[in-house]
């Protein structure tokens, strides 16, 4: 009798623990749709929230709504990509983020801290300074940033896998994998020309300028394909989170959950990167505030963090568009200048320990 | 024999106008060029030396920034950053009503491949039909006369144009017949000296092909690059009979006060002459180190540069720079700027 009230206590407990998870992921999502709405109407184009509406509504119901031909050019030609890649990008940086740092059982895990993002940089800065690279034309930049991603990636493991594949290890070969890339890189903007710098120096500030419909679509598809392996291990991933030994002793795979986690992860970072160029931050300060506020459980803090980096990037990207205009910032800048200060906000007020 | 009238008479009026861009674009022109949006301040010199600053509706911020240039312009529309220029806005400005009027030309560098080439400008702007996307240069003396006619037929500005492409040759003739025949020195040019670091102009810089048209041996001229970057030591051992320094706008411009000019002029002289061993390079012995103001060596301006050179590196030449910048300025519409140096020190 006991027994059962207090199991009947703990499930209600859970049930209110779960529901404010939930609760924290509705608000961010509905936050997304606000935050994108405002978006939309924003701009250097004088159109009123009238028309943006009745030019976004005129395609979902033709018919119903009468929007103008440069209406309908300026929201879905040029805004609404440009916020859905906002969307997108900071979901895709989240997600990489929240899993690496789960697998690693490291805060300071990220596509930059693990070199990822600096290898993207060489490609990147290899395509615009020698011109040479895996793709041609325009792809030039965008191929090679994805090609030195999955490079790095794999160089990580081959480094980690010589060593025993371990959280160390790992991440001890990302920094060295990072430093390398680094330097490669500052030995070719030193020979590259001043505009080339300049170039490189702007592409590594990320942008979501580059944007465009075919863009936001191949993004997406990419964590479309790779979310579902990290949303599914999230157990596994929670019980790497008790100590590998635990883990393996209720029969995780460790190694190998690791191992694919990581190339996943380092999936969506590349697929989302190469088009926007380096966006720090958000990989790694999304998951801590997602963390925060609903607590260490995958299952939530995925695609918790997902939302947290959408809201984040979106926000900046917003902004980084209409403080200034009609002078574009790069959003790389603005990621840091907002979120800073929110994640210090969360830092203060919240006493308990996260890891 | 009518035909031949015809073509010849009415070939500049006739629309739809096709031509070739300096990227090798075939761009087609609807009718008569109202409108112009420039995002580089090269054309923007290009299109208020042809007469036609008025119709310039939007700039870029290195048009802005150069506002000693383009007192006309200061007040026009601002379209953000000549290499990431908002797009939206330049819709915005090329609108009127729910169209464009395809009398809107936008102007841009052509830069191949680069995300702020015409190829790329001219992608963005494709959704607003009736925007008319035109790669133009300005910067490299090889292509100067043949886009100046070129912008001159697209803005139905034929003989301003004209007039103009005879001035500028006849003042590099003048450079050509007062240099020709005298001995050659070797020149070195310091584009940079960030940190220590030294950066010359080789093969393929604008600076290289004017020091050539002013009958002087760029010693840098067997290295390949554009901007190579080189010791102090190699400089010497090259001794050079010239030095010139390119002066960034920070140290001397337009807008600085004369004193300041000469403050830092002064500095930068000194900092090259201070540097170890520099007593023993030919150019410092004979007292031929020269800073030089970068705003006239590049772009529609250049055979001003290229008269000040030919002075700098034959003393003796009959040659006026100071005319020949004053004159130009006549195009431009600006008065020329008492007491600014552009040489130092003078020549």
């Amino acid at each position: 009798m006991d027994c059962m009230e207090s199991r009947i206590a703990l499930k209600e407990e859970y049930t209110r623990f779960v529901g404010r998870k939930l609760l924290f992921m509705a608000a961010l999502s509905l936050s997304i749709v606000i935050i994108a709405g405002i978006s939309a109407t924003l701009g250097s184009a004088n159109l009123s929230v009238f028309e943006v509406y009745s030019a976004i509504l005129a395609r979902a119901f033709p018919g119903y709504f009468e929007t103008t031909w440069f209406a309908d050019t300026i929201v879905w030609g040029l805004r609404l990509h440009r916020i859905l890649m906002g969307v997108v990008a900071g979901a895709g940086l989240g997600v990489a983020g929240a899993a690496m740092q789960g697998i690693l059982k490291n805060p300071l895990a990220s596509p930059f801290t693990l070199g990822i993002s600096s290898a993207a940089s060489f490609g990147a800065a290899l395509a615009i300074i020698l011109g040479a690279g895996f793709a041609g034309g325009e792809y030039l930049i965008i191929g090679n940033a994805f090609v030195f991603t999955l490079l790095a990636t794999f160089a990580v493991y081959g480094l980690a896998k010589y060593k025993g594949i371990t959280p160390e290890t790992m991440i001890l070969a990302g920094i060295a994998i990072m430093y390398f890339f680094s330097a490669m890189t500052s030995f070719l903007q030193y020979v590259g020309r001043a505009e080339q710098v300049q170039e490189v120096v702007f592409w590594m500030m990320g942008s979501l300028g580059r944007s465009s419909w075919d863009k936001v679509y191949a993004s997406a598809l990419m964590i479309i394909i790779c979310l579902p392996y990290l949303i599914l291990k999230s157990w596994d991933i929670n019980a790497i989170g008790a100590g590998d030994e635990t883990a393996k002793s209720l029969g995780v795979n460790v190694e190998r959950i690791r191992v694919l986690s990581m190339i996943f992860a380092s999936l969506i970072t590349a697929s989302v990167i190469c088009f926007t160029g380096t966006i720090g931050f958000i990989g790694l300060v999304a998951p801590h505030m997602t963390r925060m506020v609903i607590g260490g459980d995958h299952r939530f803090l995925i695609p918790g963090s997902a939302l947290m980096g959408s809201v984040i990037l979106l926000a900046a990207d917003t902004l980084a568009r209409t403080v200034l205009a009609p002078v574009i910032l790069p959003v790389g800048i603005m990621t840091s200048f907002l979120g800073v200060p929110f994640f210090v906000y969360l830092f203060m007020k919240r006493r308990k320990e996260f890891w | 024999m009518l035909l031949l009238i015809a073509t010849s008479c009415c070939a500049a009026a006739e629309y739809p106008m096709t031509i070739t861009d300096s990227a090798g674009r075939e761009v087609t022109i609807q009718m008569p060029v109202e409108r112009i949006i420039v995002l580089n301040s090269d054309a923007a010199e290009a299109v208020t030396i042809l007469g036609a600053a008025d119709k310039i509706v939007g700039i870029s911020d290195s048009v802005k920034n150069k506002a000693y240039y383009f007192p006309a312009l200061k007040n026009r529309q601002s379209v953000g950053k000549w290499n990431e220029p908002d797009y939206e806005m330049i819709g915005e400005i090329a609108r009127s009503g729910d169209e464009i009027v395809p009398n809107i030309i936008v102007i841009s560098y052509t830069y191949p491949d680069k995300p702020y080439g015409i190829v790329e400008v001219a992608k963005r702007l494709e959704p607003f039909t009736g925007i008319t996307a035109i790669g133009l240069d300005f910067y490299k003396p090889e292509n100067m006369t043949r886009e100046i006619e070129l912008l001159g037929r697209i803005l139905g500005k034929e003989a301003e144009a004209q007039r103009f492409i005879e001035w500028y040759e006849e003042k590099q003739a003048d450079v050509e017949n007062a240099v020709a025949n005298r001995n050659v020195p070797k020149v070195y040019v310091e584009w940079t000296s960030k940190g220590g670091e030294l950066t010359t102009m080789g093969t393929g810089s604008g600076a290289a092909q004017l020091v050539s048209m002013a009958r002087g041996y760029s010693v840098a001229n067997d290295l390949k690059d554009a901007y190579p970057k080189i010791g102090w030591e190699w400089v010497i051992s090259k001794n050079p009979d010239v030095i010139i320094k390119r002066s960034t706008s920070t140290q001397l411009g337009w807008e600085k006060p004369p004193s300041l000019d000469s403050t830092n002029l002064e500095n930068t002289l000194n900092e090259v002459l201070s540097r170890s061993g520099a007593a023993a390079v030919n150019a410092v012995k004979n007292d031929r180190v020269y800073i030089v103001n970068w705003e006239i060596m590049a772009g529609l301006d250049d055979v001003v540069g290229l008269t000040y050179l030919a002075k700098i590196l034959h003393p003796d030449v009959n040659l006026d720079p100071e005319s020949v910048y004053r004159e130009y300025l006549q195009f431009l519409g600006v008065d020329y700027p008492e007491d600014r140096i552009f040489v130092y020190p003078e020549v």
